[in-house]
């Protein structure tokens, strides 16, 4: 069983576009988190990658009706669940 | 009465802002820093005044620019403050709320963009809403300017009011709250600021708050172990915070599923953020502007202001034969006076046309996007995508762009930004430019135009990676950018602020140009005895002519042109008003003069001093601004030095190759 969710927890950076998940832990530098979860990334809330931009970073997110774009390398501090499509 | 307006970006507060102080504005220093700030006057109530402050998502700052704003609220405390919100998605608002109920100012909220929230089917209890606040709460369509009065009148009748906190009692962190205030309200008192506000401080770890408070060593231990008692304060506040704000909307407002606005962003980023197409529509616009800007409306309004000019300037010069007045005064009016200032204003329409589109692209969302796409890019030359937004403005006015570099987030990048903007050639440029190139390039004048707005660009870009490498080494942080809905800025909002580009200039024209024309009318006709002289003999050639000599090189040692660049000091559109006052022409002729008389010679000379121009120091105003900015007067003066020298170089450059083809 944990092996089932070790497996389902990956790096927000890795998610490809148009895959929705729940965002299960906030890290990297303190003052970047801490914005982050203010504006609203808390662990459990939903996200939906939207893009890539056209030079493969950064990444356009969505989440509680707004759009937040933020670089992969920032991205990957943020581990996800993929949700079952 | 003082009152702040505060709000998250794209919220509406500045079109709010204007609908409240019309066109009473002006631009202030926030308190202690001698950095500028946006104030105004309440219409109809002169003794009101409100201070538009930097957008900012929470009370626990990320960029300089939210600093200055949270600083404002906490050091020199306005009697009220107007809380600007997106009815369209409150919850992140609300979150922010929160945090200003902490500083015990009487608030009073706005719910801007009701229209839009109604579009898409949300409906609010707004009384409810307030009940719960305890503040009053307004519908407001700032766009349009329903709501506003309202709005004026609940401002003006608010009570004083004490730090709230807003979490459950009973919880654990509640408890945790309850104890760090005990501990901190004997510094709080001392220090006078808000105990609720401090207690986040400390959970929140804003140390650039509790460096103000004196604690003692034995406080400052049991803090410390109050705090290690708790797992991961910083979400358990957050999460606190957002749950409060969930349980203020339940029964007040529910939130909509899609709004037709969301559909219609996202309808038009399938396009303008493109993976293959969104690049280049970018330089597609930037052309369109440029050309809209030079070749179809300015041009056109300029023809139409020319024939005014020309005409009022044969009425003045009529008059002032017929009353008989002296031959000094006259030649000081019509060929001193009206040839200077006039070859100036004649460009004001395409200046205001610039700003036009400029603050479109800004006000839309657009230029967001533009930091989105071009951020990897950007991340080579030790910026981000967010410079962009300073960079583009910069062709308008480097004054409001170097400001507009607070919102980047680390000190790297900032100094990196304001030291690329001297590149970037401001609208102030546009007479000289267009004069040399319609008289050297008839036929190409746009696009030769456009081939040195590039150069500087490019050459601003390669100084920029060589300083991000070499001198200022090191990471300037991270990227995070929300990108709002695309909305049409009102044409309120968009005329007000083309009103006060005019007005602008027009007061520069009678200010700074009026002064520096006479002045150098005055240099130029007499000599060092203040006798009336040759121009050759003038003062003013003795002063330029030592300029001159670092200029021969590139092929511009005539003293008249260094005398140009040296007024163009005070503003660049000082370098047409002299040359006109120098040549005795008005703009009409000055070219054709410049190009037969032999002061530029040929084209190599033409692009050298162009190429010069461009990039060399920056007016008083950008300087002053640049040097309070970098903060140090020793950067600064590097800065300047660097700028010279670079000008210097590549004008030299251009000269020589130049010669090789021409």
């Amino acid at each position: 069983m944990k092996g089932m969710i070790l497996l389902t927890m990956r790096q927000l950076s890795s998610l490809l576009p148009g895959r929705s998940a729940v965002i299960r832990e906030v890290g990297g530098e303190p003052r970047l988190r801490r914005r982050l979860l203010e504006l609203g990334l808390l662990p459990g809330t939903v996200l939906t990658v939207c893009k890539r931009a056209p030079f493969g970073d950064p990444i356009q997110l969505r989440l509680r009706g707004f759009s937040l774009t933020l670089r992969s390398s920032d991205a990957a501090n943020i581990r996800v669940e993929v949700k079952n499509a | 009465m003082r009152v702040a307006l505060v709000g998250q970006p794209n919220c509406g507060k500045s079109t709010l802002f204007n609908r409240l102080t019309g066109s009473h504005q002006h631009v202030g220093n926030f308190p202690g820093v001698t950095v500028e700030q946006k104030r105004g006057r309440l219409r109809g109530h002169p003794d009101v005044e409100i201070a538009d402050l930097p957008g900012l998502y929470s009370l626990f700052p990320y960029s300089a620019e939210e600093a200055l704003a949270r600083d404002f609220l906490l050091d020199d405390p306005p009697d009220a403050v107007i809380q600007v919100l997106d009815a369209t998605s409150p919850e992140r608002h609300l979150y922010l709320t929160l945090q200003l109920l902490e500083l015990g100012l009487p608030v009073v909220l706005a719910l801007n963009m009701m229209d839009e929230a109604q579009a898409s089917g949300r409906g609010y209890d707004l009384p409810l809403l307030a009940e719960r606040l305890g503040v009053p709460v307004l519908p407001l369509c700032a766009s349009r300017g329903e709501g506003v009065d309202a709005l004026e009148e609940t401002l003006l009748a608010l009570h004083p009011s004490r730090p709230r906190t807003f979490l459950p009692g009973g919880t654990p962190l509640a408890c945790i709250f309850r104890e760090i205030g005990a501990l901190l309200s004997r510094a709080a008192g001392e220090a006078n600021l808000p105990l609720p506000y401090l207690v986040s401080c400390v959970v929140m770890g804003e140390e650039s708050v509790l460096c103000r408070l004196s604690l003692h060593g034995e406080e400052q231990e049991r803090l410390q172990a109050l705090l290690e008692g708790c797992n991961d304060p910083v979400i358990t506040l957050i999460r606190a915070r957002y749950d409060a704000v969930e349980r203020l909307c339940n029964g007040v407002t529910a939130s909509s599923s899609s709004s037709p606005q969301n559909t219609r962003t996202q309808r038009a980023d399938r396009l303008l953020t493109h993976r293959l197409l969104s690049v280049p529509l970018f330089f597609v616009v930037l052309f369109a502007v440029f050309f809209l800007t030079f070749r179809v409306f300015g041009a056109f309004l300029q023809d139409v202001l020319e024939l005014l000019l020309v005409a009022a300037s044969d009425g003045l010069r009529q008059t002032l034969e017929a009353l008989g007045t002296s031959k000094v005064l006259t030649e000081l009016l019509s060929d001193g006076i009206l040839a200077g200032v006039g070859s100036v204003l004649l460009f004001l329409p395409m200046i205001l046309v610039l700003f036009f589109f400029l603050s479109l692209l800004e006000d839309s969302g657009y230029l967001a996007r533009v930091a989105f796409l071009l951020d990897r890019p950007m991340r080579r030359l030790g910026l981000s995508g967010r410079a962009l937004v300073p960079i583009l403005l910069g062709f308008g006015c480097s004054v409001p762009a170097i400001l507009a570099t607070r919102t980047l987030s680390s000190r790297r990048e900032k100094t990196l930004a304001i030291l690329l903007l001297p590149f970037i050639a401001c609208s102030a440029k546009i007479p000289l430019l267009t004069l040399v190139c319609g008289a050297f390039f008839p036929k190409e004048a746009p696009f030769v135009l456009f081939a040195l707005y590039l150069f500087s660009v490019l050459a601003g870009l390669l100084s920029t990676a060589f300083l991000s490498k070499r001198v200022l080494p090191g990471f300037s942080g991270a990227f995070l950018l929300e990108l709002p809905p695309y909305r049409l800025p009102s044409p309120a909002t968009v005329l007000l602020h083309m009103w006060e580009k005019a007005k602008d200039f027009v007061k520069k024209a009678f200010t700074v140009l009026l002064l520096a024309t006479i002045a150098v009318w005055f240099l130029r006709s007499f000599d060092t005895s203040l006798h009336f002289a040759q121009q050759d003999e003038s003062l003013l050639a003795h002063t330029a002519k030592g300029f001159a000599l670092l200029l021969s090189p590139l092929g511009i040692g005539d003293w008249r042109l260094a005398a140009a660049l040296l007024s163009g000091l005070s503003a660049k559109e000082a370098v047409v008003s002299t040359l006109s006052v120098l040549f005795g022409t008005g703009e009409g002729d000055l070219a054709a003069v410049l190009k037969s008389s032999g002061v530029l010679p040929g084209v190599p000379a033409a692009l050298a001093f162009l190429v010069f121009f461009l990039l060399y120091l920056p007016c008083f105003a950008a300087l002053s601004t640049i040097s309070r900015e970098l903060g140090k007067k020793r950067y600064a003066l590097a800065a300047f030095a660097y700028q010279f020298a670079v000008a210097w170089l590549l004008a030299f450059a251009v000269y020589r190759v130049s010669m090789l083809v021409w």
